[in-house]
């Protein structure tokens, strides 16, 4: 039991590290970024009005994913008649789960975008051809016509600085 | 090791992730809780070294040293680098306008990035990446061709206005006006003609029409795309009457001869069309075809309007395009 939240520069460190996850992830389910964005904020707001009073018995991962959960809810029930239904999903509101691993690839994906941001375009198009286009190494060396040595080389590094980046994320590593 | 990559597979399902500006979002927090926004907002979760006193009583020696270096690399790239003939502009909370040196004008829309060429010297055609989404005014250049490429699809233009744009994993192409071809770029066979007003959807390697364009609406932050049809043909306008200059007979769009026949059927069919030397064709003729029938249709279709032949080439499906014959 912990309360990680007392220190603005600590609140700051996790603003910054969960905020694109947790925009990201509402989203898929208000299907507006706008929107999604209004809920972290709104959620990381009331954890900072209750910081005194709060205890993480768990991770702080799956605390917020919880808080978060409970502002969308409160989010699409106060704005029901004005949301868009193309926009809301509501389909996939049954299907949480409460351990917050459902924001595990969110984490994931912020530290890919933030590791490629500084790659050259040559190895970010090799990386997200593989790993979500679903484009073997073979394939990708036909495309762009190099060696297919060089498209493990590519890919092997971009995953050996993800995997430093996301080095104090132990969830992610068996 | 199996769990990270599990959890990297997943990340195929995440079809529309966003960065945010994170320090701007943070002082968002701090107006909204009442606290100072911070001078400085670069906090990093890991501890990178600071500035010790020794390395700040030496700062304006660095700094000097730094600069000199600068000038010299400055000049040795001036006299020995050619000029960069690309360019890569990237948006965040704002959209941006681009003038391109062809006239061409782009619209990249907010957390978009767009590259493009700043020279067109010695180019065969305008090849444009682009990530995000934005508009596109391009000015008619028949001898280069106007490319976008846009993930895996790519879209061909001679000169017109049309917008690319994402939602929900979908790749949305919008005409807004003339005639544009829009690919898959892994399978160049794949692809539609967009005529002006229509639109186009595409996902996991197929094309779709809405079924209700008006309620396409791109701009930076949304796009609603009404109903999907799978693989329907794009419907022709009913009302819409045949222009002086086109050829009547067959059905389909109108494209240039020229174009259709070089920056088309010879361009994506390399292996099996070429054209004979010397031949030639008005530069004005326009054609109308169905650019959707495979390359040996097309060929059958304009020799029998008679503004092409062709003789068989080195392979089974291979052809030489030449001159159509004269009507004697």
């Amino acid at each position: 039991m912990s309360r990680p939240f007392e220190n603005i520069n600590d609140f700051e460190v996790t603003f910054r590290e969960y905020y694109n996850p947790l925009v990201n992830f509402v989203n898929r389910y208000l299907n507006n970024f706008e929107n999604s964005k209004e809920v972290v904020q709104a959620t990381f707001v009331k954890i900072w009005e209750h910081k005194d009073k709060i205890e993480v018995h768990s991770s702080i991962k799956s605390y917020l994913f919880q808080v978060s959960k409970n502002s969308m809810i409160d989010f699409i029930r106060k704005n029901k008649n004005h949301l868009n239904n193309t926009e809301l999903d509501t389909n996939k509101l049954d299907f949480f789960d409460d351990d917050g691993k459902s924001l595990d690839p969110y984490i994931v994906r912020q530290a890919i975008e933030h590791c490629l941001k500084d790659k050259k375009e040559k190895a970010r198009e090799i990386f997200m051809m593989n790993k979500y286009e679903g484009l073997t190494y073979e394939e990708i060396a036909d495309y762009l016509n190099i060696s297919k040595r060089s498209v493990e080389d590519n890919i092997s590094k971009i995953l050996t600085h993800l995997k430093e980046e996301l080095k104090n994320h132990p969830d992610f590593f068996d | 090791m199996k769990k990270f990559d599990s959890i990297l597979n997943q990340n195929k399902e995440i079809e529309d992730f966003k960065v945010f500006d994170v320090d701007s979002e943070w002082n968002s927090f701090l107006m909204k809780v009442g606290e100072p926004k911070q001078q400085s907002t670069t906090v990093e979760s890991d501890n990178k070294p600071t500035l010790s006193m020794a390395f700040k009583k030496s700062k304006i020696l660095i700094i000097l040293i730094a600069a000199s270096i600068t000038l010299v690399l400055f000049f040795l790239f001036m006299f020995s680098s050619p000029q960069p003939k690309r360019q890569t502009i990237i948006t965040s909370s704002d959209s941006e306008k681009i003038n391109m040196v062809d006239g061409s004008k782009i619209t990249l829309n907010q957390n978009s990035k767009v590259e493009y060429p700043i020279s067109l010297d010695d180019l065969t055609k305008r090849k444009v990446v682009l990530v995000g989404s934005a508009t596109f005014d391009v000015s008619r250049n028949e001898k280069l061709p106007f490319e976008v490429y846009y993930g895996d699809v790519l879209v061909e233009v001679l000169g017109t206005v049309f917008t690319i744009g994402k939602k929900d994993g979908l790749t949305v192409v919008q005409n807004i006006a003339g005639s544009i071809a829009v690919y898959q770029v892994l399978n160049r066979e794949n692809k539609r003609i967009l005529n002006q007003g229509e639109t186009l959807l595409f996902q996991h390697g197929k094309f779709f029409v809405p079924e209700d364009t008006t309620k396409i609406i791109i701009d930076d932050r949304k796009i609603e795309v009404g109903v999907i049809e799978d693989a329907k043909p794009i419907k022709k306008k009913e009302n819409e009457s045949p222009k002086p200059t086109e050829q009547t007979e067959s059905k389909g769009s109108a494209f240039k001869l020229d174009n259709v026949v070089k920056n088309y059927l010879i361009k994506f069919n390399k292996k099996k069309l070429k054209l004979e030397k010397g031949t030639k064709f008005d530069k004005n003729t326009v054609v109308k075809l169905d650019i959707n029938k495979p390359y040996q249709d097309i060929l059958q279709d304009l020799k029998n309007q008679g503004h092409i032949n062709f003789k068989p080439g080195d392979c089974s499906d291979c052809f030489i395009i030449t001159s159509p014959v004269k009507q004697q």
